[in-house]
C-alpha cells in the first residue's frame, strides 16, 4: 500500500503544530506502508515564502516531494479578506478567495496529486483549513483521509468547510470535541472517523538536576511550553500568576520556556528561558510541579500529552473545550475559567504533593492507554483497513 | 512546598486512590460560589446604591461623644483664625487621613468589580457558546430547509420538461392522426373507385 501524506510544511526544522504532527506519523508508519510526503517549498507560515529546494529529498528515510509556493501571502490583504468573510454577507467566491490568500498557494502541488492519483492508495491531508486540503481532496475525494487538526476559531464556519468535511473517505480527529464540533457542523456522521491524536518522542536521556545548575533554578516552580503569545492565554497567565504571588505567601517560580511574541514581566520569580533543545525541554517538564496550560484554542496540545508521559499534572484554561475535556478523561489536570478558579486549582495542587503524585500517576496511564506509538499506530492501520474493507 | 494543611484542603475531600477531577472542579467551584467576595475585607453595612458585595466607602468616623462637642466648641472659638489651623495642624492629617480612607475604599471597590467581571466571564462565555450551538442546530435546520427547497425547484423542473415533452408528443400524434385520417378518406375513395371499375 502507499501513502501520500499532504502538508503545507514539513522538514526537520518545524518543532510543532500539524507539520510535526505529521511528520511522526509518516515516520512511524513508513514500517507498514510506502509513503511520500507532498508539500510546498515554505518554511515560514506567515509568508509561506519559498524556502527548501524545489523537488525530490529525503528525511529520515522517507521522501519528500516539494512544489513551488507561486504567491506569498500580503498579511495585510488577507486579513482585509478574512474580516470581510468573518464579519459580512459574502459569496461563496468570497471564500474561494479568502482560501486563495490563506495559501500556501501551489497548484502544482494539486496538479501533482490529480496526475499520480493512480499511484497511491490513500492520500492523508493535514490541517483542513489551508489551500492543498481544499482542493487536494476535491482532486481526489474518493482516496482521500483528513486530519482536520481543527480548533474551535471562526473559519470552521465558512460554508467552504461544511462540504469540505464531508467528502473524504475517512477523518482521524485529535480529541471527542474536535469530532463533535465536526459532525455539528457538518453532519458527517456517517463518514469513518476515530479520534487518533499523536504520540510523543521522549528523549532517552535527560536530567532535571542538570537543567536546574545549567539555568540556575532553584527551589519549586511549574512550567509553560509553547509559544508565549496573547492567543496563547500567556497574559491573562502572568496576571493571574502574579496576583497569586501577591495574595499568597510562596515563593513557587513561572518558567517560561518557548520563543517570546509578548512582553514577559519583569519579575524575579517569572524566568524566561526561550528556546530550549528537547533534552532540556523534557528535563524542565520533569523537575516541574505542574504545566500550566492556558491557551484558548487547542485542537490536541502535545506538551499536554508530554506532561502526562512525565507523571505531571495540568492545569488548564477551562475555555478551550479540548483542554478540559482531556483533563476531565484522564483525571491528570485542573481546569480555570477565571482568578478565582486559578488561585484554588492553583493552591490545591502546590500544596499537596500527594495529589500531584496521583493526578501524574492518572496521567501517565491516560498516555498509555491512548497515546503510545502502538495505540496510534494501530488506530491508523484500523481505519485504512476499514476502508480497503469497504471497497 | 510540604503537604501542609489549609483550609483549602480541609474544605475539599479527595480520594486519592481514585482521583475524580469532575468531582473536585465542582467542590471548589462550590467553594468560590459561597464565598464571592473571598478575597476581599468583609462590609457588614448595605446601601441600595452599591451591590451588596461591594465593599463600602469609608463611613464618617465614630459617634459624636465628649471629644466630639470640644471639637466643635474650639473650632467656634478658633472660626476666625480656622484657615491658618487648618492649614497647619489637625484639619490637614484629617483631610489627608480621610483621603486616604477613601482611595482604599476605592482600590478596594476596584478588586471587587475586577473580580465580578472574572466570575461573570465564565458565565458570559457559557451563555456565548450556548447562543454558538443554538445558531448551530438553527444553521443546520435553515440548510435542511434549503436542501429540500432545492429538491423541490429540481422536481418541478423535471416535471415542466416531461410535461413539455409530452405536449409535442402529443402534437406530434394529433399530426400523425389527421394524415392517417387523410390517408384514410382517400383509401376509401379509391376503393370506392375500384369498385366502380370492377363491378360497374
Amino acid at each position: 500500500m502507499k501513502l501520500g501524506f499532504v502538508v503545507q510544511r514539513y522538514g526537520l526544522e518545524i518543532n510543532g503544530g500539524a507539520e510535526l504532527h505529521c511528520r511522526w506519523v509518516v515516520e512511524r508508519l513508513k514500517k507498514f506502508c510506502e509513503v511520500e510526503v507532498l508539500t510546498t517549498r515554505a518554511y515560514d507560515y506567515v509568508s509561506w515564502k519559498n524556502h527548501y529546494p524545489e523537488g525530490e529529498e529525503k528525511i529520515n528515510g522517507v521522501s519528500v516531494r516539494r512544489f513551488p509556493v507561486v504567491r506569498t501571502r500580503n498579511p495585510e490583504r488577507f486579513g482585509r479578506i478574512q474580516n470581510h468573510i468573518l464579519e459580512n454577507e459574502h459569496t461563496f467566491a468570497d471564500e474561494l478567495q479568502w482560501l486563495e490568500e490563506e495559501g500556501p498557494l501551489a497548484p502544482a502541488l494539486i496538479d501533482y496529486i490529480k496526475a499520480h492519483e493512480d499511484d497511491f492508495d490513500y492520500f492523508i491531508f493535514f490541517s483542513y483549513r489551508y489551500y492543498h486540503s481544499y482542493w487536494g481532496i476535491n482532486a481526489v475525494a474518493k482516496k482521500s483521509i483528513l486530519v482536520p487538526t481543527a480548533e474551535h476559531d471562526a473559519v470552521i464556519h465558512l460554508s467552504l468547510f461544511k462540504d469540505l468535511f464531508r467528502k473524504p473517505r475517512a477523518l482521524i480527529y485529535n480529541s471527542f470535541e474536535e469530532r463533535n464540533m465536526i459532525n455539528a457542523l457538518s453532519r458527517n456522521h456517517d463518514i469513518v472517523g476515530d479520534v487518533v491524536g499523536v504520540g510523543t518522542e521522549i528523549p532517552d536521556e535527560f536530567s532535571s538536576d542538570d537543567f536546574r545548575r545549567k539555568y540556575g533554578i532553584k527551589g519549586d516552580y511549574v512550567i509553560y511550553i509553547g509559544r508565549i503569545d496573547e492567543n496563547k492565554g500567556c497574559g491573562q497567565l502572568f496576571e493571574f500568576f502574579l496576583r497569586f504571588k501577591r495574595e499568597e505567601n510562596t515563593d513557587v517560580k513561572l518558567v517560561m520556556i518557548g520563543s517570546s511574541k509578548l512582553n514577559i514581566p519583569d519579575h524575579p520569580d517569572i524566568v524566561h528561558l526561550g528556546f530550549l533543545s528537547e533534552e532540556d525541554k523534557f528535563a524542565g517538564l520533569d523537575g516541574a510541579q505542574v504545566l500550566m496550560m492556558p491557551s484558548f484554542y487547542e485542537s490536541l496540545s502535545m506538551v499536554t500529552l508530554e506532561a502526562w508521559a512525565l507523571g505531571k499534572p495540568v492545569l488548564a484554561n477551562a475555555l478551550c473545550e479540548v483542554l478540559r475535556g482531556q483533563c476531565l478523561r484522564s483525571n491528570a489536570g485542573f481546569y480555570y475559567g477565571n482568578y478565582f478558579e486559578f488561585r484554588e486549582t492553583f493552591r490545591l495542587l502546590l500544596s499537596t504533593p500527594r495529589l500531584r503524585d496521583a493526578m501524574g500517576k492518572n496521567g501517565k496511564n491516560y498516555f498509555k492507554r491512548h497515546y503510545t506509538w502502538d495505540v496510534i499506530e494501530s488506530k491508523y492501520l484500523a481505519i485504512l483497513d476499514q476502508l480497503e474493507k469497504k471497497q | 512546598m510540604g503537604d501542609k494543611p489549609n483550609s483549602i484542603n480541609e474544605e475539599i475531600k479527595i480520594d486519592y486512590d481514585n482521583i475524580d477531577v469532575e468531582n473536585i472542579m465542582r467542590q471548589i467551584k462550590d467553594k468560590i460560589s459561597s464565598q464571592p467576595e473571598s478575597s476581599e475585607p468583609e462590609q457588614p453595612v448595605q446601601t441600595d446604591y452599591f451591590s451588596p458585595q461591594a465593599p463600602l466607602p469609608p463611613q464618617p468616623e465614630g459617634p459624636p461623644g465628649s471629644r466630639a462637642k470640644i471639637k466643635k466648641i474650639m473650632l467656634k472659638i478658633f472660626k476666625p483664625i480656622s484657615p491658618f489651623i487648618k492649614f497647619l495642624v489637625l484639619p490637614v492629617h484629617q483631610e489627608l487621613k480621610d483621603t486616604i480612607q477613601n482611595l482604599h475604599a476605592t482600590n478596594q471597590r476596584i478588586d471587587f468589580f475586577e473580580g465580578r467581571v472574572d466570575g461573570n466571564f465564565s458565565q458570559v462565555r457559557q451563555k456565548l457558546d450556548e447562543v454558538d450551538r443554538a445558531t448551530i442546530s438553527r444553521l443546520e435546520e435553515l440548510n435542511r430547509v434549503r436542501e429540500y427547497t432545492q429538491l423541490l425547484h429540481n422536481l418541478s423542473h423535471n416535471i415542466v420538461v416531461e410535461l413539455t415533452k409530452l405536449k409535442i408528443e402529443q402534437e406530434n400524434l394529433k399530426l400523425k392522426t389527421r394524415i392517417m385520417e387523410k390517408d384514410f378518406e382517400f383509401l376509401g375513395k379509391r376503393e370506392k373507385a375500384l369498385e366502380g371499375k370492377v363491378f360497374g
